[in-house]
């Protein structure tokens, strides 16, 4: 390495140095051992152990650094790999909390109440009005202000001609008993009908139908023949209970995924939390330093902000969709919906298109735009339609193919041990189900305390954490450019993490419980180990990424 | 299934001559055979004041197993309908109140039928189907309209 070189590399550098010889010597063993580390002589693990009081140098360093990071839902203080980003001091201090759909719906009803005296209409109206708005109070205060008598029409609140009919019909909505009626739209014989002030009475068994069929879309729920509007306790009185709150669920639900922006569902399955971002606009800021927002929700499911997967620092999310499609590339799922779909311009969900018109209204995010082009759809409506020709995807994909025949190998290897980390975390977080257990077995055989035996769950959290680290780094390495000085580095902290993680991993395999505490310390000293070179093995992947020595091409 | 069963006798009776509105507009509106009320076709008349006037215009429609929950399914065939809203291809028709979320159960047919008129009359060419025909209209040159659609019944492939 030279001497101009030397100075833009930082502390990268300083490693570099110190261990020169050796770290050639590891990376040409990296390519080979990296997944297989008990084959690694010892005396290398000797070497590597001698640097621990050099990182521990860099990560006293960040700690200072540390303290521009709000977490609030982290408990631990210092070492956790979400935290600065490893370079916070430009981060900018992004807030969040964990909610529920009942939260936010909670939170709306409150609402309704503030805006009952203003508006001074039934509360159950103020709820429909603010679905019809997306729950955005602002907007439906201005329109009330401007038109509040069409408002309520539009609505469906109120009929066009209320006031001629009023006396005439007189009806009450509700359910009636009657008997005999020829439900005009099954056309059957029923005794049991619902009608509203519009004077349209079907059999409840087909609004059942009905409105079945639409508690799903949170829209609005109108009268079968008029565009009067069903209130909650009216589905409720037809369905039975908790109906209206589906249909609430639902509209709250909307709400969320078109809010994108500052709310994002937890991707774990069967996870029902929201985190709700208080202020978005930084987070580009994120992007361009190439760290991404990690998110911890309610259940204690991390997640990137951003793209929705697991924490995959050392990669930013341009690093890991670049690698999570390459790896579906190969399936013939993907083929066909490389052929059959489309991203959404705005969201990039995919959408396949099975009818209709170029417009389109993306089913995820709301965003229209035409299929053709991909632009927005505004402009379209109004302006000569210029999207005749189609552009052509073909060549794209034909140098796509290449590339990837090209890479293939190289890609083979990396998917590889990438997966074989995946799976060895699968593993390690199957034995981490009953770390309960283990802490109990520990308190009760042994005789700790709780909050002694803590070491055990957290040194599974930091394994998993180095895990996940690691995994990610060769999706990192991959797009790397393998000649540069600064990968091979990155190779050798790849080496360095994982040797450090399988250690602690093997340490986890003990089972009795005297025996873990035994060594009690050495948990405590593996586990800081793997942490330290987590967060050096970060620090450098994001200095691949900033200066562009890791790109991802497509 | 009795719904259809009473769409079916109502549209007879307004077909026999009882309703006036629907008199300039259906030639023809019964289920391909009586045993089978699930599948209808129907001609209608291109409305007066539009290019498609004096042309009869082919509609198939399939009624869904759980109609009137969900809406029929209509598409112009046999013949290729040159319409702005139309897939020219597969006849396919871009109407909201076809599509499962707009679709009303107190509609039937006939206001089906009704819908289409409106549509030939008053074409949607912010949203198309047609690119072709909708830049026409967005132009405003009813000429070339009225001669491409005349071209396309005449004969034109």
């Amino acid at each position: 390495m030279s001497e101009v070189e030397s100075d833009s590399y930082l502390s990268l550098v300083y490693e570099d140095e110190l261990y020169d010889n050796e770290s050639m010597e590891l990376y040409e063993s990296q390519t080979t051992a990296v997944h297989c580390t008990d084959e690694i002589p010892c005396h290398k693990f000797e070497s590597l152990q001698s640097y621990e009081s050099e990182f521990d140098i860099e990560d006293l360093q960040f700690d200072e650094e540390d303290e521009s990071e709000d977490e609030p839902l982290r408990e631990q203080s210092t070492h956790t790999l979400d935290k600065p980003s490893l370079d916070g001091s430009n981060l900018p201090n992004l807030r969040y909390e964990s909610l529920t759909t009942d939260d936010i719906f909670q939170r709306m009803l409150q609402r309704v109440d503030h805006l009952q005296p203003v508006l001074s209409i039934p509360a159950e109206d103020i709820l429909l009005l603010m679905q019809r708005f997306d729950w955005s109070e602002e907007r439906l205060l201005e329109d009330w202000t401007e038109k509040a008598d069409e408002l309520l029409i539009g609505s469906g609140l109120k009929r066009v001609h209320e006031a001629d009919k009023e006396g005439e019909n007189g009806l009450v909505r509700g359910i009636k008993h009657r008997e005999s009626f020829t439900c005009p739209i099954c056309c059957e014989d029923k005794t049991e009908t619902f009608v509203m002030e519009c004077g349209h009475e079907y059999c409840t068994d087909c609004y059942k139908h009905y409105i079945k069929d639409l508690l799903n879309q949170g829209n609005i729920i109108t009268c079968m023949g008029c565009s009067l509007a069903l209130k909650n306790e009216d589905i409720d009185l037809i369905m039975g209970s908790a109906s209206s709150h589906k249909l609430m669920d639902s509209s709250i639900r909307s709400f969320v995924t078109k809010h994108n922006r500052n709310y994002k569902w937890c991707p774990y399955a069967d996870c029902k939390c929201i985190i709700h971002l208080f202020d978005a606009s930084s987070l580009e800021e994120y992007t361009r330093l190439h760290c991404s927002k990690f998110v911890t929700c309610k259940s204690n499911h991390s997640f990137c902000f951003t793209c929705g997967y697991e924490m995959h620092a050392p990669a930013d999310c341009s690093v890991v969709s670049a690698w999570v499609k390459k790896a579906k590339k190969e399936s013939e799922n993907l083929n066909w919906v490389l052929a059959h779909t489309k991203e959404c311009p705005k969201c990039s969900v995919n959408i396949e298109k099975n009818g209709g018109c170029n417009h389109m209204v993306c089913s995820s995010c709301k965003y229209e735009f035409c299929w053709i082009c991909g632009g927005e759809w505004a402009p379209h409506g109004n302006s000569y339609y210029q999207c005749t020709v189609y552009k052509s995807d073909d060549d794209k994909g034909k140098s796509d193919k290449d590339d990837l025949r090209k890479t293939l190998k190289r890609y083979t290897f990396y998917y590889r041990v990438f997966n074989e980390h995946e799976v060895s975390a699968k593993l390690d977080w199957k034995l981490g189900q009953n770390i309960g257990h283990k802490v109990r077995a520990l308190q009760e055989s042994v005789g700790v305390s709780w909050i002694e035996g803590q070491f055990l769950p957290e040194s599974l959290k930091i394994l998993n954490e180095g895990r996940t680290a690691l995994k990610w780094s060769f999706a990192v390495a991959f797009y790397s450019d393998p000649s540069h000085n600064l990968t091979k580095i990155f190779a050798d902290n790849q080496l360095l993490l994982s040797n450090a993680v399988e250690d602690l991993s093997q340490l986890r395999q003990i089972q009795d419980p005297e025996t873990i505490m035994q060594r009690k310390t050495e948990f405590y000293n593996k586990a800081g180990y793997v942490e330290n070179r987590t967060h050096a093995l970060m620090e450098c992947g994001r200095d691949l990424l900033r200066k562009g020595i890791c790109k991802t091409k497509d | 299934m009795s719904r259809i069963v009473k769409e079916y006798k109502k549209i007879k009776k307004v077909l026999e001559g009882h309703g006036e509105a629907f008199e300039n507009l259906i030639v023809q509106l019964a289920p391909v055979n009586e045993y089978d009320l699930l599948s209808w076709k129907a001609t209608i008349r291109g409305p007066s004041d539009t290019p498609y006037n004096g042309f009869s215009i082919g509609l198939t429609i399939k009624i869904p197993s759980d109609y009137p929950i969900s809406p029929p399914m209509v598409k112009f065939e046999p013949y290729k309908m040159p319409h702005c809203n139309v897939n020219f291809q597969t006849g396919e028709i871009c109407l909201d109140i076809l599509t499962r979320q707009h679709w009303s159960p107190a509609w039937d047919l006939l206001h089906v039928l009704k819908a289409i008129e409106q549509l030939l009359q008053e074409p949607v060419p912010e949203s198309p189907l047609n690119v072709d025909i909708a830049n026409i209209l967005k132009e405003g040159d009813r000429t070339a309209y009225t001669g491409l659609v005349r071209y396309y019944f005449c004969g034109g492939t």
